[in-house]
């Protein structure tokens, strides 16, 4: 009401709250970063059986993680199992996201209902479950595939296995990336998406011309999520592997007795790549935008929505 | 169109979702086998006998309301600072919270074994008290061990939440002479509600059938809900009373869900409410 | 052939088997090979090839497989698979056996773990037939799982290695006729402690429970095994391990439940370490690890002392048995005669720290190692072990159990 602009009296905490929140964060980080330090460090460990007993600096445990054909497999799975179970999920969820704004509201709340049933259902709980019903499926389908083969040869069978762990993962993480993308969905720009029917564009174009590029961040970042779940995973993994060995698994046997400091070696060589793959992207990315003048067309840049 | 493209999803609900928990609340009503395993019947006895005993389920709900709490109070200001402050290097810092977790968890809880125990802080606080120190195995080095691994679930749904935070919004508040605190309570706050939400389910539930962590950390002398299912099962394999466990553990989870939802959004436009 | 069987015999010389031993071999070698010439194949739909009857002359004829009359062990000689499917407790398993394994057959094992028996059944219960070759129950368990369907008979014939093993570890009651098991190591439960740190003797279980609770309070663990922590308070008790009497039942219990506010933790897995560390000094636990920390190249934990306590305790078996529906039939018929050749069983031995079943191995294992009383139970103290029986199905055992984790 006076004509005269009210001068804020906070301002001069500004740089305190600013600080607040640098320390905060690196706090965080390193509270985040601290044990992955201590399994890298340990990864050098020169013992010759338990980790705990730090024995002089060694590679040892890095040239005996790679000629382990056990190590090996188990990781070769983790991987690929991750792997596809992320592609299937960030799939199945983003097209049931985009889905669900259309479909009657009846139906949508039974989606709702049973997203919310797939991520409140104990892991121990869905992985025996998931067991007694593959197992239950298993011993119809083999006999029936036993039938049909005939009497020559090996018969194909029903097993456990990587396609298993799989099916079970994706459940938990089509539901993450459905809430993920539906969250992100709700707060976009409608009227961007008007626009573009309103000039004639398909509603293909559309899509991959406005929406998706909105809706990227979300995807990615529910990608990533999957794959970390899937590849991380412990309690589903041991109930329905058959016989099929996963990191996580590897690692949990080898707590018995002493993790040795194979498990350190591996985790460190993942962290590695993980963290060359990131760079060299971002770095061959950003000459790419950069030679074509786009901005924030990066991989890292799309998080940034 | 919107038909097919809703059916992968529904068809994985049905079979991979639906079918086993309706096999579980058929065993809960049954009778452990001679050997171990289901045998048909109908029968209580499962559920009388599981609410004699109430005590894991008491601590895994405590265990998981402070992890929670714990999560959020840690989570938030990152989330913010992410989200608002950071800048150029936002999307580094945030794949700088997920490359811990492209180590397998285990191979982290034992790290955390290493610089808690005798090795590190036990033995560190040992020797300058004089007196025995045990952080390892007490339920704080639980609470640490759970914050640690849940907290990027809780720090992405904030992030993404409150990245659609307009900056133009916190100024205008500014201006008109608003407290941080006020500004805060009353724009910022709003605004991230659905990602606390989201974020503090997504860290709640999986917690509370959390058990491996605790199982390594608490040496295991903590008994969560999650332990008793592996008992059950894996133990005396005795699945008509693990499958009862598993169905009270999901109504609760249910009903403490839906409850804090419908809290928290009343009052809210309709359409942040469906972020679930 | 005659090469075969002059290199067989020259093999039992060298394991100084009885004449009497051998020839109850034969006899009943040859008996398992004409039932399983008559018999209908079992396992993968894939049969091999029927032996011929003129095995029963005592022996495998090597006509395939490497390497045959170097190694002491006959090769088979059936065609070998690709794998081999074994399922094994944790570090339970030399890797250098692994490596040697592959070396003279060219098959790859695939090892996938597992925690405890109780674990093992419950997959195998759950996850049905045809998943591994070989698991490694111990003996109690077997019973279990030869009821449940789970395991094929062995046809001994393919097994000539079995007449190494102990006699006392055949026609245990679980397997009156051996039909399932072949005995990869024996031991027993007891107390492990640090000798430096605990100096008042430990012999007994009383013993034991009472340093918990005195002097060593917070510096004690039990391994997570229900049905190795309840010999503690039965035995002390006088009681049967293998009891299901209520009222003893809830005699441990007590027991048990005072124990517990003294522990450090309870853990089948880190005790190792929490010994080397001293983060507790004193347990209930397996004797394998006593000698593998009483050798451990840092010299740093040769006090390590193990007692068999007065009371009595349990010893037990661990077994291979063959699965039912097994997918590689051959690889593990030839694992499970492989494994028992003296110089397998002393890789394993050496490596996990137990006893050796097998007679032949015992003569080519060091003396210090033979001679350790942590390992290999003095005559003297043979008397005072029994054998246990499978419990985990017992209702009350399971709530003990449960309440006793819980604190």
């Amino acid at each position: 009401m006076t004509a005269r602009p009210m001068r804020p009296a906070v301002d001069r905490f500004a740089p305190v709250v600013e600080g607040w929140f640098r320390v905060h964060a690196g706090l965080v980080y390193g509270f985040l970063f601290l044990p992955i330090l201590v399994v890298v460090v340990f990864s050098f460990n020169g013992t010759t059986r338990y980790v705990t007993d730090w024995a002089g600096f060694s590679v040892i445990w890095y040239q005996r993680a790679f000629s382990d054909p056990t190590v090996m497999n188990a990781l070769r799975n983790s991987l690929g199992i991750a792997f596809v179970n992320a592609i299937l999920a960030t799939a199945f969820g983003t097209m049931a996201a985009l889905a669900l704004q259309r479909v009657p509201r009846r139906l949508r709340i039974v989606f709702d209902a049973l997203t919310f049933v797939s991520i409140i259902v104990p892991e121990i709980v869905i992985a025996l479950a998931t067991l007694v019903l593959f197992s239950i499926f298993r011993d119809w389908v083999n006999p029936w595939l036993a039938y049909l083969a005939g009497s020559g040869g090996p018969v194909p069978r029903l097993t456990l296995g990587p396609w298993s762990i799989v099916a079970a993962h994706v459940l938990f993480n089509l539901s993450l990336v459905l809430l993920i993308v539906r969250a992100r969905l709700s707060g976009m720009d409608r009227t961007l998406v008007d626009a573009s029917s309103d000039l004639y564009a398909s509603p293909w174009r559309t899509f991959t011309q406005v929406t998706l590029p909105q809706l990227l961040p979300a995807i990615v970042a529910g990608f990533l999520l999957a794959f970390t779940f899937s590849f991380d995973d412990y309690v589903i993994s041991s109930f329905v592997n058959g016989s099929t060995q996963t990191l996580p698994l590897y690692v949990f046997g080898q707590i018995h007795q002493g993790v040795t400091p194979v498990v350190n070696a591996i985790a460190s060589v993942m962290l590695l790549v993980t963290i060359t793959i990131l760079v060299v992207g971002q770095y061959v990315l950003t000459r790419q935008s950069r030679s074509r003048g786009e901005r924030g067309s990066t991989p890292l840049g799309m998080l940034e929505g | 169109m919107t038909g097919l493209l809703v059916l992968p999803a529904g068809l994985w609900y049905l079979i991979l979702l639906v079918l086993p928990l309706a096999i579980v609340v058929i065993y809960s009503f049954g009778v452990r086998g001679t050997d171990g395993g289901y045998t048909p019947a109908l029968v209580l006895e499962n559920y009388n006998r599981l609410f004699a005993r109430p005590d894991p389920f008491i601590l895994s709900l405590e265990i998981a309301i402070a992890g929670t709490l714990l999560c959020v109070l840690i989570g938030f200001p990152l989330a913010y600072y992410l989200a608002t402050r950071a800048g150029r290097r936002k999307s580094l810092l945030l794949v700088l919270l997920v490359i811990p977790f492209w180590t397998s968890f285990l191979i982290r809880t034992i790290a955390w074994l290493i610089i808690l125990g005798p090795d590190g802080l036990d033995g560190f606080m040992t020797n300058l008290l004089g007196q025995d120190v045990a952080f390892l195995g007490s339920p704080w080095s639980i609470l640490l061990g759970i914050v640690y691994n849940y907290l990027p679930l809780m720090i992405f749904p904030l992030y993404v939440t409150l990245e659609r935070l307009d900056q133009t919004l916190l100024e205008a508040s500014k201006d008109l002479g608003a407290a941080r605190w006020a500004t805060f309570r009353q724009v910022t706050l709003p605004i991230a509600a659905p990602g606390v939400i989201t974020g503090s389910i997504l860290v709640f539930i999986p917690l509370m059938g959390e058990y491996v962590i605790p199982s390594i950390l608490g040496l295991g002398k903590v008994f969560l809900i999650g332990n008793v299912l592996q008992l059950d099962f894996l133990g005396s394999r005795n699945w008509p009373a693990g499958s009862a466990k598993a169905v009270v553990l999901i109504a609760i989870m249910l009903i403490s869900v839906t409850f804090y939802v419908w809290t928290t959004s009343r009052g809210r436009a309709g359409r942040d409410v469906s972020v679930l | 052939m005659d090469e075969a069987l002059r290199q067989y015999q020259q093999d039992l010389l060298k394991a100084q088997i009885s004449r009497r031993r051998f020839m109850a071999g034969a006899a009943m070698a040859s008996v398992a090979a004409f039932l399983a010439a008559c018999a209908p194949p079992s396992g993968a739909a894939s049969a091999p090839p029927q032996p011929s009857p003129s095995t029963a002359s005592g022996g495998a004829s090597p006509s395939s497989g490497p390497a045959a009359s170097a190694a002491p062990t006959p090769a088979p000689s059936y065609q070998l698979e690709q794998g081999m499917l074994l399922y094994n407790w944790s570090d339970y398993f030399s890797p250098d056996n692994l490596t040697a394994f592959q070396k003279d057959f060219g098959v790859p094992i695939t090892q996938t773990t597992y925690a405890s028996n109780e674990e093992m059944l419950a997959k195998l219960q759950a996850g049905g037939k045809g998943q591994y070759d070989i698991a490694v129950p111990t003996a109690e368990f077997s019973a279990t799982l030869a009821k449940g369907g789970f395991l094929q008979k062995l046809d001994k014939s393919r097994l000539p290695n079995l007449q190494l093993v102990d006699k006392r570890f055949l026609t245990l009651p679980f397997d009156p006729n051996d039909d399932y098991i072949v005995p990869k190591d024996w031991g027993t439960t007891g107390i492990i402690y640090r000798g430096n740190k605990v100096t008042t003797p430990v012999t007994s279980w009383k013993d034991f429970f009472d340093l918990a609770k005195g002097k060593l309070s917070g510096k004690v663990f039990v391994v997570d095994s229900p049905g190795d922590v309840f010999v503690a308070p039965l035995r002390l008790h006088g009681f049967d391990v293998n009891t299901t009497d209520k009222d003893q039942l809830e005699t441990a219990r007590v027991e048990l439940m005072a124990l517990r506010p003294h522990l450090q933790s309870i853990d089948s897995d880190n005790y190792p370490t929490t010994l080397q560390k001293e983060a507790a000094v004193m347990g209930l636990a397996w004797n394998g690890t006593a000698y593998v920390l009483q050798t451990d190249p840092s010299g740093k934990y040769k006090d390590t002392g193990w007692t068999v306590p007065t009371e009595g305790t349990i010893y037990w078996t661990d077994t291979w048995v063959l699965l039912a529906d097994a997918p590689n039939p051959n690889a593990a018929y030839a694992f499970l005669n492989w494994i028992q050749d003296p110089k397998q069983q002393v890789a394993e031995s050496l490596y996990a720290g137990y006893a050796s079943c097998n007679d032949a191995a015992k003569t080519q294992l060091p003396t210090d190692f033979v001679n350790n009383p942590a390992v290999y139970v003095p005559d003297a103290d043979l008397s005072l072990l029994q054998v246990a029986t499978d419990q985990s199905g017992n209702q009350q055992r399971a709530d003990i159990w449960a309440e006793f984790k819980q604190g």
